[in-house]
């Protein structure tokens, strides 16, 4: 199981990853943008992406649509602290799988974490 | 095909992938939209368009685009690049790299990617090395072929047959006996969708190789241009760039030297 974990705050990505290896998902990349996030996922294979919404260079939400345009089918789970309803349904429409707004409870984003994935393999 | 909605076809798919559809070329746009169009219910071409243009999502363009595009490719075609492929990689090698990212820029159904994969785990002879191989194309279906890998067995031919014996499994499937590519190739393998036509690339170099073979000659020099300022950008120095034996690169390889005819390396 391999993760990306993209956010331009590398204290928001240590939480993110602290979270993720209560959940024993322990192979991660990190990326600070967009950019960072597409190439990363041109570069290897990931399971699972965490993609933050607001950051320079490349927004969350255009990477997620590169990397769908990629051809790329893994879960994404959007963490952010857009938490309008519109702002969900974009999301979701443009390739996200899932959706946790920040701040959040580690329990709480592991939970989603398991779900999509269990989703994903169903 | 009228001539005017030929044009504006025409106009969209250079937009789009680069690809330049020369005059000439409307039977062909007919012919290869015209099944398309059956399954929408459509029936003229004029209306087709409009219906590309008017999706938003972009997926009939892809439609449109795979439909387009050709895809004729082989296992080992033009061997003389794998062959020099392989004396790149046992200097890279004997000079102690030891991490190696090769791109092969349009992959078509898997052929030539896999077979530079060969290429690359018979230099490494075992060794342990963090290669990987990026294969991408503008067209989701050949890539989707590219990805399950099974070939027909004629189509395996041009493998050495004790190559064929290490890498190839038979499978029985409901059209016959197929070579299904095996794991260790694929591992090294990496398939996405990318269009040319669309820079900078979403990639982070430094690449120590880059095989971009017989999709040039569907573009035009500014397009050509935009791909080899990329290569250029992404090979590291003493990098290789390898292209198709009937692609002139004439005036337009930049920073690039001839190696011999379509090899070109990045000066240290
Ligand atoms: C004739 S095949 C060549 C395949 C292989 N490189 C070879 O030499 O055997 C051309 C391939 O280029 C792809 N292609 C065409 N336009 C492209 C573009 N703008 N970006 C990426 N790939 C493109 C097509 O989908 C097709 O698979």
């Amino acid at each position: 199981m391999k993760a990306l974990v993209v956010d331009d705050s590398g204290v928001m990505r240590r939480i993110v990853i602290g979270a993720l290896a209560k959940a024993d998902i322990t192979d991660v990349v990190q990326a600070g943008d967009g950019q960072e996030a597409v190439a990363a996922v041109v570069e290897h294979d990931f399971d699972l992406v965490l993609m933050d919404w607001n950051m320079p260079n490349l927004k969350g939400i255009d990477a997620v649509r590169e990397i769908r345009a990629m051809g790329c089918k893994m879960p994404i789970i959007m963490v952010t602290t857009e938490a309008e309803k519109s702002r969900v349904l974009e999301a979701i429409k443009a390739g996200a799988n899932n959706y946790v707004i920040k701040p959040f409870e580690p329990q709480m984003l592991i939970d989603k974490v398991t779900d999509t994935l269990a989703r994903a393999s169903a | 095909m009228d001539r005017v909605v030929f044009e504006r076809f025409r106009d969209l798919i250079y937009d789009r992938s680069g690809i330049l559809l020369r005059d000439g070329k409307e039977v062909l746009v007919a012919a290869r939209v015209g099944k398309r169009m059956r399954s929408l219910g459509l029936e003229h071409h004029s209306d087709y368009y409009q219906h590309v243009v008017n999706d938003q999502s972009g997926t009939e363009l892809t439609i449109l685009l795979d439909a387009i595009s050709t895809n004729t490719t082989s296992f080992y075609r033009e061997r003389d690049h794998f062959e020099q492929m392989t004396g790149y990689l046992t200097a890279w090698l004997a000079e102690g790299r030891t991490r190696l990212r090769l791109w092969c820029a349009a992959s078509s159904t898997g052929e030539e990617p896999y077979t530079i994969a060969i290429t690359v785990k018979e230099a490494l002879a075992g060794r342990a090395v963090d290669a990987r191989i990026l294969a991408t194309d503008i067209n989701t279906q050949v890539l989707e072929q590219a990805q399950v890998g099974e070939y027909e067995p004629e189509k395996v031919h041009p493998v050495p047959p004790e190559l064929r014996q290490k890498y190839f499994a038979k499978v029985q499937r409901p059209k016959g006996t197929m070579l299904a590519v095996g794991d260790e190739l694929k591992q090294l393998l990496a398939f996405r969708r990318m269009n040319l036509a669309e820079t900078p690339y979403p990639l982070k170099g430094p690449l120590d190789l880059i095989i971009c073979r017989n999709v040039m000659i569907y573009f035009d020099n500014t397009v050509r241009q935009r791909f080899l300022d990329e290569a250029f950008r992404l090979l590291r120095p003493s990098g290789i760039l390898m292209v198709g034996h009937a692609e002139s690169l004439t005036g337009l390889t930049g920073g690039f030297k001839p190696v011999r005819p379509s090899v070109y390396i990045k000066p240290a």
